[in-house]
């Protein structure tokens, strides 16, 4: 059972990792969308709901899974090729979805 | 053999034994000073990363403000969920200004978060008052045991000169400064007091950790998780600070007219500079919550050998029977300058 350290842990890495590939000289929108779905992830860190979220949340390990899906395909993507890109970023974007629903934000 | 000698033999063998069960209780006060140490380094260590922490988010509300004037309109800034690189506009591409159309958007707070790192920074210091209790006592020296009789010596002395010059004598009764036999009572009665001391001292170990029953455990585990949560939106504000940089270098390159040659390179440098203070950064929080762990692991088993009959593993049976082969050294050492020395007596 995954346990909010464990949440806390892969949102870290997926951030990190993001923070890494974004750079200014992707395309326009790849910039942008990977732009957008960082300062959601922020968003998300900052928001108040971490502070009445149990130490084994109900669901937890599902979400923790798509985090690190999520990381290790932004690692691994073609970034040459924009459909590589963003299909990882698809799956930023499902994970940061079911990290939002677990938080209750 | 004198009675004396006899008498004082035995003396010397019931120390011996005395030493063999005492050897237990240095080690126990060795553990509690190894708690303290790293208790100490620990909390130093959690307050310069909190410290750290406070100043990234400053920073990255800095970057805001620095990058688009409509974020720091108010003191929320209301950052678009899709950020208008390619506006023209220096204003509104980055937050929505004010009477704006709210388009979709994030509110980051501009505040400081001082206030919010309070119950962590309390964490830090009850984790403090335990170690620094632990540290107290077994960093306590023991008083000097011969200093009442040495001074009253000094006196006896200073009065017999005194006595010996009315009455023109000159033998003494009360021994030199430098006699033999106050020497190697002086070695004797120091290994006894501090054997004394020590299981003194484990005594009061005992009644702080009565007073804390799960020791320093519960605090490093919820000091921890505090930690996590802090280190995870340092990480957030620093790749916030970093995607604006990004956005500035991008902005400056396509902008139309261009901007000028100090502003590109500027806008470069401050890029590469902040990647790599930000792949730095990073390593900090691992580190300490290696230091946190490790200091859980020492007040663990600083409980356990603090038990009545601990169990022992290999490396501290071999550290009592090395502490208990010096000490019995020391004390055959004692015993032999004090049988010689009051030989003949």
């Amino acid at each position: 059972m995954a346990t909010k350290d464990d949440l806390l842990g892969s949102l870290g890495s997926l951030i990190d990792t993001l923070r890494g590939r974004i750079d200014p000289w992707l395309p326009n929108a790849i910039f942008t969308r990977a732009s957008s779905l960082m300062l959601r992830a922020a968003a998300i860190t900052r928001s108040d709901a971490w502070d009445g979220l149990p130490s084994n949340p109900p669901g937890g390990q599902a979400v923790v899974a798509a985090l690190d899906t999520a990381t290790r395909t932004l690692v691994t993507a073609n970034y040459e090729n924009p459909a590589s890109v963003n299909s990882a970023l698809n799956n930023v974007d499902s994970a940061l979805d079911r990290l939002e629903n677990l938080l209750g934000i | 053999m004198s009675r004396q000698v006899t008498t004082k033999a035995v003396a010397g063998l019931l120390l011996l034994a005395g030493v063999s069960a005492c050897a237990t209780d240095a080690l126990r006060v060795d553990y509690a000073r190894t708690v303290a140490a790293e208790g100490k380094a620990a909390a130093e260590a959690s307050k310069e990363f909190l410290h750290r922490v406070d100043i990234g988010r400053r920073e990255a509300n800095i970057e805001l403000v620095a990058a688009d004037p409509a974020c720091g309109a108010e003191s929320k800034a209301k950052v678009r969920k899709t950020p208008r690189i390619e506006a023209r506009e220096g204003r509104g591409w980055l937050c929505v200004p004010p009477r704006w159309n709210p388009d979709e958007h994030h509110e980051f707070s501009l505040r400081p978060i001082t206030p919010e790192l309070a119950p962590t920074l309390d964490l830090i210091s009850a984790l403090t008052s335990y170690t620094e209790a632990l540290g107290a006592i077994a960093d306590e020296k023991a008083d000097d045991p011969l200093k009442p009789l040495l001074d009253a010596l000094e006196t006896a002395r200073a009065a017999e000169g005194a006595i010996q010059a009315l009455r023109n004598r000159t033998d003494l009764l009360v021994p030199a400064a430098d006699d033999k036999r106050i020497e190697a009572v002086r070695g004797f009665v120091a290994l006894l007091v501090e054997l004394a001391h020590e299981r003194d001292q484990v005594k009061r170990l005992r009644a702080v950790v009565a007073k804390h029953p799960e020791g320093a455990a519960p605090v490093i585990a919820s000091l921890r998780s505090h930690l996590r949560l802090w280190e995870t939106r340092r990480g957030a504000d620093a790749a916030v600070r970093e995607f604006i940089v990004a956005s500035i270098v991008k902005r400056s390159v396509d902008s139309r007219p261009p901007t000028s040659i100090s502003a590109r390179r500027e806008a470069l440098t401050s890029y590469y500079a902040l990647s790599d203070a930000n792949d730095a950064s990073a390593k900090i929080h691992p580190a300490l919550d290696d230091v946190l762990r490790e200091l859980d692991k020492a007040d663990r088993g600083f409980r356990r050998v603090l038990a009545p009959n601990p169990d022992l593993n290999d490396k501290e049976r071999a550290r009592i029977a090395e502490l208990n082969r010096q000490r019995i050294v020391r004390a055959l050492q004692s015993l032999t300058a004090l049988i010689t020395s009051f030989r003949g007596a």
